[in-house]
């Protein structure tokens, strides 16, 4: 194993609902809030792992559904059960700050962790790995680094007839 | 990023569509009709001396059938002509003033551009129609589904 403990990194632990056995972290920088269940607009014609739109302290937030994003399965069908947190997001998709959210389950944590430590492999093979910076092992564990910045860019596209859409890089 | 004061007020009529609130441009709107009776009396009939496509918004926009409950159909006007809307209900026409409009996000994607903007109305966001980018949508589904049935 490498490690340096001279310096750590900062990462906000968590799961999401509908693949709870993956331990995922976020840089902390990252992380914006975690607030209760929001009111979700679903806005039609947009990427399937688009839950919706929805509000964060009067700026517009795009809520997705990680697990299928990660994933590429189907969206949950049941994306709002009560005991849910929102994990809000600062993402950068071109040279544009955006803000997200996704479900998380309770028991998110912040953990400093090395700055130099052994990497993993995804531990389930199925996982879009460009969605993830990297897997790491750390007290036992494989936690997966996600990467949002490559949200947006994945090709579950949804193309619209008579509409032509710029693109956003 | 939210509304700005250089955004004119925008008056809109609420309408439900697939059980979701939506908001059509009251400029877009040639006039409102309501259907009774059941779904098989669609808004074509009501738009009898001006034939116009009819659009099921509900299932266009939720990919569900309408209700069949309380039709009323919109005759809207695109730049590709006269649309008529069908949707489940309306509502008293309210203005969104420029605090309250929030563009969406461009990560969203093309469905960016089928909506004007979102509205906040209390707790919840409501979608305003882009009319024009609306229509000309449907009448490209429209000839690609003629094109495959013909």
């Amino acid at each position: 194993m490498v490690t340096d403990k001279s310096t750590t990194a900062r990462l906000l632990c968590f799961s999401i609902p509908n693949l709870p056995v993956l331990q995922l972290a976020l840089a902390l920088l990252e992380v914006l809030e975690i607030v209760p269940p929001m009111e979700v607009t679903h806005v039609p014609f947009a990427p399937p792992f688009v839950m919706g739109l929805s509000l964060w302290r009067g700026e517009p937030v795009i809520v997705i559904d990680l697990a299928a994003a990660l994933s590429g399965g189907k969206p949950s069908s049941d994306p709002y059960p009560d005991h849910q947190q929102y994990l809000i997001a600062l993402t950068v998709v071109g040279e544009h700050p955006h803000m997200i959210a996704w479900p998380i389950l309770s028991g998110s944590a912040a953990r400093d962790i090395p700055s130099l430590i052994q990497s993993a492999p995804l531990p389930i093979t199925a996982m879009n790995s460009d969605l993830f910076h990297a897997a790491i092992y750390l007290e036992g564990q494989v936690i997966g680094l996600v990467n949002t910045t490559d949200l947006f860019d994945h090709p579950k596209k949804v193309d619209l007839p008579g509409v032509v859409v710029p693109a956003i890089r | 990023m939210s509304g700005s004061t250089t955004m004119p007020p925008i008056r809109y009529l609420p309408v439900d569509a697939g059980g979701q609130r939506f908001g059509v441009p009251l400029d877009t709107i040639e006039v409102v009709v309501r259907v009774e009776g059941s779904s098989e009396n669609t808004g074509d009939e009501a738009l009898h001396d001006n034939p116009a496509p009819v659009i099921d918004l509900s299932y266009l926009l939720k990919g569900v059938p309408h209700s069949g409950q309380r039709l009323h159909t919109i005759a809207v006007r695109g730049e590709t002509g006269i649309h008529a809307l069908m949707v489940d209900a309306v509502y008293p026409i309210r203005t969104a003033e420029a605090s309250r409009q929030i563009l969406l996000p461009e990560i969203i994607g093309p469905a960016r551009h089928l909506f004007l903007c979102a509205v906040q109305e209390s707790e919840q966001l409501v979608l305003l129609l882009n009319i024009n980018c609306l229509t000309m949508h449907f009448a490209s589904l429209a000839q690609e589904f003629s094109n495959g049935h013909g």
